[in-house]
């Protein structure tokens, strides 16, 4: 969209939503295709596609840091992070049209059916107020609308009712290694669902491995959401790109927003009126908006009755172990995931009887773990070329040394939702437009740490039995977050402790709707879009419903 | 003049600029493609759109 475009409020729109990622993607294209009038409202730019080999070459070189590959940062972002753990904001989302899914891995896994029912299960947590199998079509759409290539070969995965979209990629050489040494275990490995073509589909084409998935790839065969952006915008959809919303403008009675009200570059500020609205603005600025949105029926926040906007802040974190064989690994020839392994999420203290030892520790008092494979470990020559300090054959030498033998194992532990860590604004400190940034508030607890633990016994002895001089671990001490944002304006039945009912509406304001990640309950350890996709086709469904 | 040591910097002096502008294209044209990544044998490195059949083989070939 140009400087010049028109950003004027459409005269009628029978749904405004907020945010331009993948929610907000596909709530637009869903109501859009049904007949409906549909205005989105997306605080960042709509990048060129053209410009993608630049991007490439920038998160590539090491001079440009990684918040510059989508231009991250300034007064526009700014933001603080307080309490125990740092949460490094500006490099966990991209603001513009397409969202987060810009630089994103690509990763789509159901949530597992305990992930649903932890409190009912394992006395820890908060049971949802849906269950797995009420979700179920909505992952099937959701697998159709990102394209998921996948198989049926994961023996620890939910119930599914039809193949995935796309076959999944076949597994890399070091999977292998893994496979036969996880074998030996008593440990059963598996490929791994990827939003990323494995052959044409959707209007792209196969991916042709440029290796630098996360941030950007290149070719468009990894899934953003400027897919549905494009397709909401073909049967209709007004999208207005550089137009973040200040706030939302309720009706006297408080039962009704009338108008979500935005600033456009030149520095005007309009009321787009609609009769129904959607916010998708992901796990942070979902809730800052609410909170910004405060009045005298709502002092506290708008839609804030139970005081649970922005708490319950959840998060993956990583944790990994890896090292060096005697041979060959063949890493950082694509920047995607291809196997690994699941027999740990439900059952993170189990042994195998094999060489895993059983933890000495009560299901309760862990959190799921998911195990992969890394197909890049180790150093990537490119970057070592272009940050070393020799030339020639003194070079070519050092990356030789460096390059060839490494291989790691990576994974994601869960976190409880717990009311402490939670988004809030810090009214000391301002945006661009005047507005009080979010704060996040951030810890670990005992649950998590001792996963963390766990995951990391694991994968040594994995590579343990791989042959594998492990050189490096990252557990509790040096973790850090997966850039999921989840829970802060979560769902439940209870207008007392929860923000939206089963069907995403807000339980304070008729006609209110929140997709995304932030309806989340709890976070299982599986990475989090197509859960995400899934609730906005269901919220985009309840929507419909209503008008 | 120190282009081997100082980092690289679009918008720094000019030894920066020399290592930006022409050391790390030079170094980024050589090792972001198979030329130069095949003598560590790496056939298809970040970068550079190889196809997905590398990453499946072994060191065999």
């Amino acid at each position: 969209m140009s400087a010049d475009a028109d950003r004027t409020p459409s005269p009628r729109a029978d749904v405004c939503v907020v945010g331009a990622g993948p929610a907000g993607a596909l709530v637009a294209h869903r109501l859009a295709e049904a007949g409906h009038d549909v205005v989105v409202l997306e605080a960042g730019p709509r990048f060129d596609p053209e410009d993608r080999l630049e991007r490439m070459e920038r998160a590539i070189r090491p001079a440009h840091g990684p918040t510059d590959v989508w231009e991250m940062g300034g007064a526009r972002d700014a933001y603080a992070s307080e309490g125990e753990q740092f949460y490094p904001l500006n490099v966990a989302r991209v603001k513009g049209v397409g969202g987060s899914t810009l630089h994103w891995q690509g990763m789509v896994l159901r949530l597992h059916e305990g992930d649903f029912e932890t409190e009912s299960r394992y006395g820890v947590g908060r049971d949802w107020p849906i269950d797995y199998a009420d979700l179920r079509p909505y992952y099937a759409a959701a697998e159709r609308a990102l394209g998921v290539a996948g198989a049926a070969d994961d023996p620890f995965a939910p119930p599914r009712e039809e193949p995935h979209p796309m076959p999944a990629f076949p597994p890399s050489y070091s999977d292998g290694l893994f496979a036969e040494a996880c074998d030996a275990l008593g440990v059963a490995t598996h490929t791994v669902p990827n939003a990323r073509n494995s052959e044409p589909y959707d209007g792209a084409g196969a991916c042709v491995g440029y290796g630098t998935c996360k941030p950007v790839c290149p070719s468009g065969a990894k899934y953003d959401a400027t897919r549905h952006v494009e397709a909401a915008e073909e049967q209709g959809a007004r999208v207005l790109d550089r137009v973040p919303v200040q706030r939302l403008v309720h009706d006297d009675a408080g039962e009704q927003v009338v108008a979500a009200e935005y600033a456009t570059p030149d520095g005007t500020t309009h009321r787009q009126a609609a009769r129904r609205f959607v916010l998708a603005a992901g796990g942070v600025e979902t809730p800052r908006l609410l909170l910004l949105s405060r009045s005298t029926e709502y002092p506290d926040g708008l839609a804030n009755s139970s005081g649970a906007v922005g708490r319950y802040f959840m998060d993956h974190l990583f944790a990994g172990a890896g090292g060096l064989l005697e041979e060959r690994t063949r890493q950082n020839h694509v920047g995607f995931l291809t196997g690994g392994t699941h027999q740990f999420y439900d059952a993170p203290g189990a042994g195998t009887g094999a060489g895993v030892p059983a933890a000495d520790a009560d299901r309760a008092d862990f959190t799921p773990i998911k195990l992969e494979f890394l197909n890049y470990a180790g150093p990537s020559p490119v970057e070592g070329a272009l940050s070393g300090d020799e030339w020639g054959d003194d070079l070519l030498d050092s990356l030789r040394e460096s390059y060839g033998n490494s291989v790691a194992m990576g994974g994601l532990v869960g976190q409880r939702p717990r009311a402490e860590n939670r988004v809030t604004l810090d009214t000391s400190t301002t945006d661009d437009h005047g507005n009080p940034v979010p704060e996040i508030r951030w810890s670990l607890d005992d649950a998590t740490r001792r996963t963390l633990r766990r995951a990391n016994e694991i994968q040594r002895t994995v590579l343990d039995e791989l042959g594998a001089e492990v050189t490096w671990t990252v557990g509790p001490d040096a973790t850090g977050p997966a850039y999921h944002h989840m829970g802060t304006t979560r769902m439940g039945t209870d207008p007392t402790e929860s923000v939206v009912d089963p069907r995403l509406r807000t339980h304070d304001l008729e006609n209110l709707w929140i997709a995304g990640s932030s309806p989340f309950v709890t976070g299982g350890a599986m990475n989090p879009t197509l859960t995400l996709s899934a609730l906005s086709l269901k919220a985009a469904d309840h929507v419909a419903d209503s008008l | 003049m120190g282009a081997d040591t100082v980092d690289p910097d679009p918008d720094g002096g000019d030894v920066a600029r020399v290592r930006y502008y022409v050391v790390n294209e030079l170094l980024f044209a050589l090792y972001a493609s198979p030329t130069g990544a095949e003598l560590l044998g790496l056939e298809n490195p970040q970068g550079h759109p190889g196809g997905l059949a590398s990453y499946q083989r072994g060191p065999g070939g």
